[in-house]
């Protein structure tokens, strides 16, 4: 699904990603860990096109999107979310995931339809707003939203496009245990059978999500495997979990 | 919900009735004035599709509405062109000229935005200037306005006001129709997420940049209308069609009416252009009044007077949501 060959990155003279080689499997639900500034969110932001590359090759699902423009990286089906929520705050929560659909559909020019007479648009939009908990909530301005309902919102964004390949940037950031243990159960569910590559802080996410784990540390790939061969690895425990 | 859509319905059919009748009521010159409200509120509107829709702060669609005006006035004075092919080249110039200057324009975003407007705006007023074979220069161009050709019916004489209010009615609502449906339209809503959030636009497949550009050459189409109809109008053009205090005004109106509601801007023209006229029968020094009315709404009514109405009517009747 995702196949990643030697890639590098620097801003200035500061290398962020020197050399990272991944491989995503279809089906796989794949942790990207690593200690803060590791160079995890840089990744997503080269998968998805909002960084190019120096070096190396992204290749997605067959296609090569090394450097291909966010939108076209998009339509060839990976979606993604982002660490700082980042919905359309003055638009309703029916209107955010709306523009999601529309766009899946290749409807991003039309200028004579209503979108309010296009009921087979607006019933997908409320089956996904029903998956993630918020069709209550759709006339609800997206800012006006709680915290957790917004990173809800965000993962929304992700998925209403019924992507191929799902990135998640730290899903659970900021939220309350209850609101974590709700955020997973989420993730979980909406996420099966589907290819996600995940990057997160919480172990237990991580251990509960992840089939595969991949430990990033300056930028580089140090270790990578199945969960518990990860918690056993003497170099991750030096780089990450180094303190226990 | 469905209350409220009756009386939408209501006061628009009591508009609509109230403009059929107005040429029965007003004497002449108010009918006139009337055109020129109407005329300015499409103009108005057109900018709102950027300001208040998009969110981006143009000081250049003079440029639109000027190259409009001459475009339809050129048009009847050499070519003999008629009515309504007259009125819409001009709405397709300002289009045109809303491709070529917007594939820059709306690469940019925030204050790039506004000066570029700016300076395109100063480029096309001083090629009107200048290029005296064409636009004759400050002199200008007049044309008489031609007949209103019905093909298979004959003509109706553009000449009478009350004919020329009818058509410009005709053309302002049909116009004003399409840019109320626009926001509804997936464009429509579109423009609205590139204001929330252009960049979240981007990795949910939009490119952008492609739409930022349809959506300003829809915006100029609309501005070209306006100004052919008021070159029309005056059967007169000259560069105070395309100069900054055109632009400016523009502007003043939207926010006068405010950005944030399809009436807004609306009101705001036919305000403004009833004010002005109102000021300058009484004092040559209107401007100034005109000046700290837009300095007092920007300070205490950002919202503009759809805003300060629908304050009112929550205050009026606090239990409707």
């Amino acid at each position: 699904m995702l196949e990643v060959k030697n890639l590098y990155k620097s801003f200035g003279k500061t290398r962020v990603i020197r050399g990272v080689n991944l491989e995503v499997s279809k089906g796989q639900r794949h942790a990207v860990i690593g200690p803060n500034g590791a160079g995890k969110t840089t990744l997503f932001h080269l998968f998805s096109g909002n960084y190019k590359p120096e070096r190396g090759k992204i290749i997605f699902n067959g296609f090569d999107i090394t450097g291909m423009s966010p939108h076209k990286i998009n339509r060839l089906g990976l979606a993604r979310s982002f660490q700082i929520t980042n919905v359309f705050k003055g638009l309703s929560v029916l209107e955010n995931i709306r523009a999601v659909v529309l766009s899946k559909h290749g409807i991003r020019f039309n200028f004579y339809k209503n979108v309010e007479r296009m009921d087979g648009i607006n019933e997908e939009c409320l089956a996904i707003l029903e998956k993630i908990g918020l069709r209550d909530r759709k006339d609800v301005l997206a800012g006006e939203l709680s915290y957790g309902e917004q990173r809800a919102l965000e993962i929304g964004l992700a998925i209403a496009s019924d992507p191929l390949l799902i990135l998640l940037d730290e899903p659970t950031a900021g939220m309350s245990m209850d609101e974590t243990r709700e955020a997973v159960k989420l993730i979980d569910e909406i996420t099966k059978g589907r290819t996600l590559i995940i990057i997160e802080h919480d172990m237990d996410v991580v251990f509960t999500l992840a089939d595969i784990i991949t430990v990033i540390h300056y930028g580089e790939v140090i270790a990578s495997g199945a969960p518990e061969s990860i918690r056993a690895n003497q170099d991750v425990k030096k780089a990450y979990l180094g303190k226990d | 919900m469905k209350r409220g859509r009756l009386i939408s319905w209501a006061f628009f059919l009591m508009l609509m009735l109230l403009l059929v009748g107005l040429p029965f009521i007003l004497s002449e010159y108010y009918l006139n004035l009337v055109i020129t409200m109407i005329i300015y509120s499409l103009f108005a509107l057109s900018y709102n599709i950027l300001l208040g829709n998009a969110g981006l702060l143009s000081f250049g669609h003079a440029a639109y509405f000027g190259i409009g005006a001459y475009t339809s006035v050129i048009l009847f004075k050499r070519l003999g062109v008629s009515l309504i092919p007259g009125i819409l080249a001009g709405g397709v110039s300002g289009g045109l000229l809303g491709l070529l200057f917007g594939a820059f324009v709306v690469r940019l975003g925030g204050t790039y935005f506004a000066l570029l407007t700016l300076a395109f705006n100063e480029l096309i007023y001083a090629a009107a200037e200048k290029w005296r074979g064409l636009s004759g220069g400050e002199d200008g161009v007049a044309a008489m306005r031609p007949a209103f050709h019905i093909p298979g019916f004959g003509g109706i004489d553009m000449f009478p006001t009350k004919n020329w209010y009818y058509f410009v009615l005709v053309v302002v609502v049909l116009s004003a129709a399409f840019c109320w449906y626009f926001r509804k339209t997936p464009l429509g809503r579109l423009n609205e997420c590139l204001r929330e959030n252009e960049d979240r636009a981007r990795f949910i497949g939009y490119n952008t940049y492609a739409s930022k550009v349809v959506i300003y050459i829809i915006s100029c189409f609309f501005a070209g209308i306006a100004g052919a109809l008021a070159g029309a109008f005056q059967e007169f053009v000259t560069v105070t069609f395309i100069n900054l205090d055109k632009a400016a005004e523009v502007l003043i109106m939207t926010f006068i009416g405010g950005s944030g509601t399809f009436w807004g801007p609306i009101l705001g023209g036919c305000f403004l252009v009833y004010f002005n006229d109102l000021l300058s029968s009484m004092t040559e020094h209107w401007a100034l009044i005109q000046g700290s009315i837009f300095v007092l709404l920007v300070m205490y009514a950002p919202q503009g007077l759809s805003g300060l109405i629908i304050q009112l009517k929550t205050r009026l009747c606090p239990t409707k949501q």
